[in-house]
């Protein structure tokens, strides 16, 4: 009897419930070139293994007959160079795409480090290492799924990119700084996310690069964290602790000691000086860290521990938060488990 | 006058796109790397937008983007792939993938950091997450061709003709399976408890 009724919800409210439906995020320009560089390998692969290409033989005598072995001539190579040269534009398109392998990846970092030596606002800056960070872990990813170990100055790179924004960051003001460390702690989150998947997925948990780019995440988001939780302790931290060893131009120099020196804090946050190390030094803190991506200050490192002297500080407006790391965000689930 | 215009240039277009589709599924049936990269750009944005819609998490999206491209990859290299209408076999494969995960998953509404929040508010932003996922629910339960149907038409503001063209049905068939998924919807929403 009931099925008869006419339906009383009104036309209007179920296209207004579907248009809450219609608004989405617009995807990663990167995430969006990575998944299709991904595909088009695929591609490549099974084309390489499926189908062989359809040999054309020569069936007759053609003439002249020494065509097959004379060599290019002048002309030819002029018009090739010419091409080459007007065609730079495509060049450098097509080598946005490229790995760290592939022979057109250094001419993507140097478009990439021109693009930003060409750009002084610093908001607009900090966009463009953002975006660069996120290319270096698109990278990342994509050479670990294609089982290629990661060169470690990928993460060299992606640690440089991501100092400079922090650097950035603690130079504007406070709403636009918060602004974009929230951004960059999302980005971060999402990254580190990546890495995770893809050391589960491809068996390659002991592969060092990938290990260490997720420390040296995992610093990062401290720090971001500390941004936005003491922004005159990160401030200090930034403008005084972290070393740069480069320009903002986005490359890192070749290593005097490899990454960007962090140097030891006490409790308050100030440095101290290791005997026999200048304050300041660029040798401060190789000792105590084997690997350069662990090169931090104490009070980073241990997310949950006492030593995080930031976090336990009385100023301190929420000392549940943030640094108590991925544990304490994986634990939040809405409604939590007695919801369900 | 202007109408018929109209309508002639977009039957036009559609005639168009539909002879380029064919083109590039032919080229791709012999992994013509071109030709796949042209019907990734073609395809990926709005599969893209369709993937979201259903799973309103960016990375799950690109999971489901992904596993479709990679079927359809599987699908040529085994013969079997689409010969024709290839819009409609993409969106079929994502569609029965989304099925797949919900089959799968847990049925829970995530409030993620990652995810972009419109409104001010945490609860009017968790009402309006909550109704998003009752209206997906709504949808799934609906049949396949349904589903592309609302899609389509309240997603893409694709118009009939143009729904008609990709699912390869006639005009008259995507007014009733539209009218009667709204019907369907409807009932569903009524059934639910309102939020």
């Amino acid at each position: 009897m009931s099925n008869n009724n006419p339906p009383s919800m009104p036309i209007s409210d179920l296209e207004r419930r579907l248009e809450e439906l219609k608004d989405v995020p617009v995807r990663s320009p990167l995430q969006a070139s990575s998944a299709r560089a991904r595909f088009l390998h695929t591609a490549a692969e099974i084309r390489q293994a499926v189908s062989s290409e359809a040999q054309v033989r020569q069936s007759g005598w053609t003439f002249p007959i020494r065509k097959e072995k004379r060599s290019m001539n002048a002309l030819v190579s002029l018009i090739l160079a010419a091409s080459l040269l007007l065609g730079g534009g495509a060049t450098v398109a097509a080598a946005q795409d490229d790995l760290p392998t592939q022979p057109l990846y250094q001419l993507k970092l140097w478009t990439e480090n021109a693009t930003l030596a060409v750009n002084g606002n610093p908001q607009e800056r900090a966009n463009l290492l953002m975006t660069m960070a996120q290319t270096r872990v698109q990278e990342m990813a994509v050479l670990a799924e294609m089982e290629i170990t990661p060169p470690a100055q990928l993460r060299e790179r992606l640690e440089q990119h991501l100092n400079q924004v922090l650097k950035l960051a603690a130079s504007m003001d406070e709403a636009t700084r918060d602004q974009y460390l929230l951004q960059l702690r999302d980005q971060l989150q999402s990254q580190d996310r990546i890495l995770e998947r893809l050391q589960a997925r491809t068996d390659s948990g002991i592969d060092p690069t990938l290990v260490q780019t997720r420390q040296m995440l995992q610093i990062q988001l401290r720090l971001v964290d500390e941004g936005l939780n003491d922004p005159q302790g990160f401030r200090y931290i930034i403008e005084n602790q972290l070393q740069f060893g480069q320009d903002e131009s986005g490359t890192p120099e070749p290593n005097r000691q490899g990454d960007p020196v962090f140097h030891q804090y006490d409790q308050s946050g100030k440095p101290f000086e290791e005997p026999g190390t200048g304050n300041g030094s660029q040798n401060g803190s190789g000792e105590s860290n084997s690997s350069p991506g662990n090169q931090i200050p104490n009070q980073l490192q241990n997310g949950n521990g006492d030593s995080n002297s930031h976090n336990d500080s009385p100023g301190d407006p929420n000392p549940d938060n943030p640094q108590g790391g991925q544990n304490g965000q994986g634990a939040d689930s809405p409604g939590g488990g007695g919801g369900r | 006058m202007t109408s018929i215009y109209f309508s002639q240039n977009a039957s036009q277009k559609m005639k168009a796109d539909i002879s380029i589709e064919q083109e590039l599924l032919k080229a791709a049936q012999h992994f013509d790397i071109e030709a796949l990269g042209k019907i990734y750009d073609l395809y990926s944005p709005e599969l893209y937008r369709y993937a979201i819609r259903f799973l309103g998490d960016p990375c799950v999206a690109e999971d489901c983007l992904a596993e479709t491209f990679s079927r359809f990859l599987n699908a040529l290299r085994t013969r079997r792939g689409p010969k024709d209408f290839l819009r409609a076999y993409l969106y079929r494969i994502a569609q029965n993938w989304i099925a797949d995960y919900y089959r799968r998953a847990p049925d829970l509404v995530e409030l993620k950091e990652t995810q972009p929040c419109k409104s001010n508010s945490p609860e009017k932003e968790a009402d309006l997450r909550l109704r998003q996922a009752q209206m997906r629910r709504a949808i799934l339960q609906l049949t396949p061709d349904q589903q592309q149907v609302i899609a389509f038409k309240f997603f893409q503001d694709l118009k009939n003709e143009e729904i008609a063209q990709a699912l390869h049905k006639p005009v008259g068939a995507v007014k009733s399976l539209q009218h009667r998924a709204l019907v369907s919807l409807r009932k569903f929403l009524e059934k639910e408890k309102p939020i």
